[in-house]
């Protein structure tokens, strides 16, 4: 009754795309604006653009080897050791990544929601709850992304759509800037944000079309994106580009200011912070996830349940370091760097190593 | 038994770490416990006038602004406000079963005199129902910066608020005791809302007027209200900003006329006016749309407005010569461009004057003209006194549609 | 009779074998030993198919072939096997040869109404399911077939807990043999396949499993039938014993397993290609595997015509998400995020619960737990007492606890449209489940507000993505979900469009509606005009 290929490609999407809209969604147009002013929806759609080759750099190689994951392929192609080591620090990236994703999301609640309850228990509530979901196998992972995305978009695409109202065009000229350093610096960390959909190289090798991978990150990149670059567009049309670097979470505001009509439904901001609970979820998951598969893999343990269960007083303490919100956001930055810096790296090495081995096994035969 | 041992002792560790989150309800307040504060006003005290300040906040004055200022805050009272439609009702008037409760107090910052405020009441208070704010012109002609950084800041604080200027005591509309509604703040805060969506106000909450103030290119305006007979609050005109402080205000048909420039839909202002040959004559405008244009003209920014209005006639006050024919119209038409073109380039030449840009006409000049504006502003200064020299050119269209149900 | 696991294993063997379909058309051969054995493969293994063979008037071999189900036996062993069991000296003008004795008997041996001869093989199973009894003589290439179909109807009432407006009015009773005659009386297949055994070392309780062969996923049916034989108990008094033997997560407050009182339900999730199990002495059958998208659909909305359907369906949903998510909003809405209303209605309510000393959960919490013991209490109650008491109740609840300053107005509302909420879910165990966790939501509520309720709902939610059901994702057709299979959910999409199977059941023939004829009656009307005009 169960075949061994059972994610469609529209679910590998969806996957990715629910990774992809998280935490960052709340601060996404602060930075953007902060690099390029006016111009800010074109920071974020470089930045699209830039997380999309670096995606395919990677991808293009996983799909040359449909049967299997990147840590088991990699071992081949670089050795056992050195593959551990990589697998080792993508681990550990991901690690502190759930830690600080899952701070910022703590700090979020605590300032807007919940002033007194401690930001350790928002914190642990939601690392448990990944924790519970995260001990099921990597189809059930993906059923779970595949039904809360239609909720996270549909909702997003709805408050985008009330706010649209009040955005003012001369708000968002002009359009293009000449772009300069600070510009694709900007580029740079929008490309944070999408660095989770390296979990598609979980993905590959339950695929129904392993070589629809590129094609299915394309999708997700391009229409979280797409969510991503509107929501710029409505906060910086809304509020102009001055005012968006003063907010610390410009699209919160920007959905408390939303309204249907006078009286009814007068609050959008609940069902806002209800969607956003769920994508930030669907985010940590993911991170989560690919934390403890790895951990799995790694220490070659029985299942994964252990491996999750070890996690999870790791990403507590990683997430309760940080001492302030500046240092969170300076951190996370610092994170973003290195993962950029390290997904790009091994995936060239991958490649050259690739390349090197086939032209050599080709002359023989 | 023995592969069930670990998993039982995971479970209890699992129970015993989350044993602790069972006793949260940190945040748990009854919204019946919460003091709702709906609405605030702020007026400015000198220091001679109050000697005594709480020290809530802190001990020594010293280095602390001189300046107080005195808040008043009007807090839900639950249980006086009844469920439903109104039974009973009708003890609007009586004090004891007041709806709202206003307590004032001292400080030195909004913040402060909060704090000072929570020391005086039992319920924590919260601002999450804040849907008016007051200020006195005392207060907007000084420095806003402080107000809006604690509205900003705090997490509370809606960007749909109203912020109002006073004329004369702030404090003085938490007093009023209008008929139509139980609770002071909310009526206030539906006569804006319905001044909006009849076309008597600009949509301006305090969102707009923190956006307005932080553009480079646009200053900000709030309304400014007056009471009148003690209870009847009055929309008198804008307030306009300058360098973040008020710097005067407009007559209330003025709004009318900067909505038009500005196109806000619908229309809501009657006009009278004299006409050559027709005497008096009242027009009702519907609807507006505007037509901008920037340029530089000659190293200057130069903008030109043309205004399209869509109206009814309302009422003709010597009907001696009755209006019956489209050429009567068009005469009518013809001196309410001229009458208002003059009003709308006073408006202007005013605001020039105080270099108070409402139009936001340096924004339509930075996404139009970027290497200009790059060249020449820097910041919000360099635009508002950069503003007093700039061309502007106003045409208006009348377009008199119906006349009513009277044909002559 | 074989057990459970020879069942089992016998099954398995002959899924793997694939005997070759007998080529259709053939006729008897006289041969009665091949004749019957042919008949046999072509009605497949049936609990209910009875042999008897007998000596016919004592010097030919014969056998009677029919479904136990569908005929009388009373009158067969009166009107057919008496006369035909008879002593040759009864019957003077009996013919030598075998050839004539078809005749023989029709015309003058057995008293019944109607029936007919027929040499074609092929004819004969229909007609056993039809309700014929087939009687075949040892030399004879021709076969006998009379109707004896009498439908036990004994008993047969309304279905209590699964009301309709619009569709069949019988509900299953206790004796086995009426259940599955009402089956066989709907489904008159000869692919229905229902395979009886006893199981309870004790109670011998016969348990009939049913399926349509050509239909039926076959490892579904080895599932089920691999999990009943591994039942080992010595009692099974109900359906609900074997659910709960063999349901997938029992520590689930969800339902696996769709028990339903409704022949007609059964026979559509026949059609649709899962799997029934009846027991003796229970008028409820479980159906598998059961999903969530059927706990909310009703026999009323296919009956009814489908915009009306949809509709219902999707007021019924609505209800759904009330009874398991409004308390918990109150709570938390109330306690933690008054900024949430509107700031008229924030006064009022505020106003509502000024003389209340609790806070909104234990407010809630009373409220529901005391609404859950009145509908306990009248459930057991004779109607008319029932009635008398639940208006007791209401009164109590609502007016005095306002009245006393227990609860406020609006939280009686809120519990108000909770429980009714939950009685418009049609199945009465997934209505219990959602009820149940309507508490541990509110709870959460009650410790973290907004967050804490959406903290439980993702619990909630993803237990369900997690949960499989024979499987069979809980949650399909929505996930993991195909386009085609989403016409039968949130809303009900006419009949004639509804061409597929639902697909994640695998069936072995995914058509409802042949793919080449327009499936509407009036669409093949006009297409037949406009061949006439051209």
């Amino acid at each position: 009754m169960n075949k061994p290929r059972q994610i469609t490609t529209l679910r590998a999407v969806a996957v990715m795309s629910s990774t992809i809209i998280g935490v960052g969604i709340l601060s996404f147009p602060r930075y953007m604006t902060e690099a390029g002013n006016t111009s800010a929806p074109f920071v974020a759609l470089s930045g699209v653009l830039i997380s999309f080759i670096i995606y395919w750099l990677l991808v293009s190689l996983c799909q040359r080897f449909p049967q299997e994951t990147l840590f088991v392929f990699s071992r081949r192609l670089i050795g056992r050791p050195l593959a551990a080591v990589f697998t080792l620090a993508i681990m550990l990236l991901f690690i502190v990544l759930t830690g600080l994703t899952v701070r910022q999301f703590g700090d979020v609640a605590t300032t807007v929601l919940y002033k007194k309850t401690p930001i350790e228990a928002t914190i642990f509530l939601m690392l448990l709850i990944s924790l519970l979901s995260s001990r099921r196998n990597v189809l059930k992972f993906s059923y779970i992304h595949s039904f809360y995305l239609p909720l996270i978009v549909g909702s997003i695409l709805v408050t985008i759509l009330i706010s649209l109202k009040n955005v003012d065009m001369l708000n968002l000229q002009p359009v293009l800037m000449a772009p300069g350093v600070k510009f694709w610096n900007g580029a740079r960390q929008a490309t944070y944000l999408f660095q989770s959909s390296f979990v598609v190289v979980l993905l590959i090798p339950l695929m129904e079309k392993p070589n629809h991978a590129v094609r299915a990150g394309a999708w997700a990149i391009f229409m979280s994106g797409a969510v991503y670059v509107l929501i710029v567009i409505a906060s910086v049309g809304m509020f102009g580009a001055e005012e968006t670097k003063l907010l610390i979470y410009p699209t919160l505001e920007m959905a408390r200011s939303a309204a249907f009509g006078e009286g009814f439904l007068e609050r959008l901001d609940a069902i806002f912070i209800i969607i956003w609970v769920i994508s930030v979820f669907t985010t940590i998951y993911t991170t989560y996830y690919i934390s403890a598969y790895l951990l799995h893999k790694l220490l070659r343990l029985r299942d994964q349940r252990m491996a999750s269960s070890v996690l999870l007083p790791v990403m507590f303490i990683l997430a309760m370091l940080p001492s302030n919100v500046f240092e969170t956001y300076r951190w996370s930055l610092h994170l973003g760097n290195a993962g950029m810096i390290m997904m790009l790296g091994y995936s060239l090495l991958l490649w050259t190593v690739y390349l090197i081995r086939r032209h050599g096994k080709k002359v023989p035969s | 038994m023995n592969r069930q041992l670990p998993r039982t002792l995971a479970l209890l560790l699992m129970l015993v770490i989350t044993a602790p989150l069972l006793s949260g309800c940190w945040d748990q307040v009854e919204i019946e416990d919460r003091a709702l504060v709906l609405g605030l006003s702020i007026d400015k005290i000198s220091a001679e006038e109050v000697q005594m300040e709480d020290r809530v906040t802190h001990i020594h004055d010293g280095s602390l602004p001189a300046e107080m200022i005195s808040v008043t805050a009007q807090i839900a009272v639950p249980g006086r406000v009844p469920l439903g439609p109104g039974t009973g009702g009708g003890s609007a008037g009586d004090s004891k079963t007041s709806p709202v409760w206003v307590v004032k107090v001292h400080g030195i910052s909004l913040d402060d005199a909060m704090n000072n405020l929570q020391q005086q009441i039992a319920d924590p208070r919260y601002l999450v129902h804040l849907r008016i704010v007051i200020i006195s012109e005392d207060i907007a002609r000084g420095s806003l910066a402080e107000l809006n950084d604690y509205l900003r800041r705090n997490p509370e604080i809606r960007r749909r608020t109203w912020l109002l200027v006073s004329e004369g005591r702030a404090s003085a509309f938490m007093d009023v005791n209008p008929p139509l509604q139980r609770v002071p703040t909310l009526y206030i805060l539906s006569m804006m809302e319905k001044s909006v969506s009849s076309g008597k106000f600009p949509r301006d909450y305090i969102g707009t007027f923190w956006s307005a103030d932080s553009k480079w290119g646009q200053s900000a305006y709030l309304p400014y209200v007056a009471l009148r007979n003690r209870d009847n609050i009055l929309i008198e005109g804008l307030a306009y900003f300058s360098g973040g402080k008020m710097v005067s205000k407009t007559a209330p048909i003025e709004i009318g006329g900067f909505m038009a420039m500005m196109g806000m839909d619908p229309g809501g202002y009657s006009t009278m006016l004299h006409t050559g040959n027709l005497g008096i004559v009242m027009t009702q405008i519907n609807e507006r749309f505007t037509r901008t244009r920037s340029e530089i003209r000659d190293g200057k920014p130069h903008l030109s407005y043309h205004i399209f209005l869509e109206g009814d006639l309302d009422e003709h006050y010597s009907s001696d010569i009755p209006i019956d024919s489209p050429l009567k119209l068009r005469e009518i038409e013809r001196d309410f461009e001229q009458q208002i073109q003059t009003v709308l380039t006073r408006l202007v030449k005013q605001t020039q004057k105080d270099h108070s840009d409402i139009f936001g006409m340096g924004e339509m000049i930075r996404s139009h003209h970027p290497a200009y504006w790059k060249e020449h502003v820097h910041d919000k200064n360099d635009w508002e006194s950069m503003y007093s020299s700039v061309g502007v050119d106003i045409k208006l269209t009348l377009h008199i549609r119906r006349v009513g149900l009277k044909h002559k | 009779m074989q057990d459970w696991k020879d069942k089992y294993t016998s099954y398995l063997h002959k899924q793997q074998a694939s005997s070759p379909q007998p080529a259709s058309g053939s006729q008897l051969t006289g041969n009665l030993k091949t004749d019957i054995q042919e008949l046999l493969a072509r009605l497949g293994e049936n609990g209910d198919l009875v042999v008897r063979d007998f000596q016919l008037f004592g010097t030919h071999q014969a056998a009677m072939i029919f479904f136990s189900s569908l005929v009388n036996t009373e009158q067969v062993r009166e009107h057919v096997l008496k006369p035909l069991m008879a002593r040759p000296s009864e019957h003077p003008g009996m013919p030598d040869q075998a050839a004539g004795m078809t005749h023989y008997i029709w015309s003058t041996v057995v008293q019944v109404t109607q029936g007919t001869t027929t040499a074609d093989l092929s004819r004969l199973p229909p007609a056993a399911v039809k309700g014929d009894l087939i009687l075949l003589i040892d030399g004879v290439p021709e076969a006998l077939h009379l109707d004896m179909r009498q439908i036990e109807m004994r008993g047969v009432e309304q279905p209590q807990t699964e009301q309709v407006i619009r569709g069949p009015r019988e509900g299953y009773v206790e004796k086995l043999e009426n259940n599955l005659s009402l089956l066989r009386y709907r489904l008159q297949s000869t692919d229905f396949r229902i395979e009886i055994s006893p199981l309870g070392t004790r109670t011998q309780s016969r348990v009939a499993l049913c399926y349509i062969d050509s239909l039926a996923d076959s490892a579904l049916v080895a599932e089920a039938m691999r999990r009943i034989s591994m039942i080992h108990t010595d009692g099974i008094l109900d359906a609900g014993y074997i659910e709960q033997f063999i349901e997938d997560q029992p520590l689930s407050p969800f339902p696996q397993v769709q028990s339903t009182e409704r022949p007609d339900k059964t026979v559509a999730a026949l059609l649709e290609g899962r799997v029934a199990i009846l027991v003796d002495g229970s008028p409820f059958a479980l159906i598998v595997p059961a999903l969530f998208n059927q706990f909310f659909q009703t026999m009323d909305d296919y009956t009814e015509r489908f915009i009306m359907g949809s509709l219902i369906r999707i007021i019924r949903l609505i209800a759904l998400a009330c009874s398991l998510f409004f308390p918990a909003l109150y709570v938390s809405v109330i306690s933690f995020n008054p900024e949430l209303l509107p700031t008229d209605f924030a006064v009022a309510i505020s106003g509502g619960r000024a003389g209340v000393p609790f806070p909104a959960v234990v407010e809630v919490l009373i409220m529901e737990v005391s609404m859950e013991v009145l509908r306990e209490a009248t459930i057991r109650l004779p109607q008319m007492i029932g009635g008398a008491l639940s208006i007791v109740g209401v009164l109590v609840i609502g007016q005095a606890a306002v009245g006393a300053g227990l609860a406020s107005p609006i939280t009686v509302v809120i519990v108000a449209l909770t429980t009714i909420g939950s009685f418009a879910t049609p199945a009465y165990n997934a209505a219990i489940a959602l009820r149940m966790l309507r508490f541990p939501l509110i709870i959460l509520s009650g410790m973290f507000g907004l967050y804490g309720g959406m903290i439980g709902t993702i619990l909630i939610l993803n237990h369900l993505l997690f949960l499989e059901s024979f499987g069979v994702p809980y949650m399909s057709p929505f996930i993991p979900g195909k386009w085609r299979d989403l016409k039968d959910t949130l809303v009900r999409a006419p009949l004639w469009w509804m061409r597929r199977r639902p697909s994640f059941l695998h069936t072995q023939d995914s058509d409802r509606l042949p793919r080449s004829v327009p499936s509407r009656a009036i669409d093949q009307i006009l297409r037949q005009g406009d061949e006439k005009n051209e």
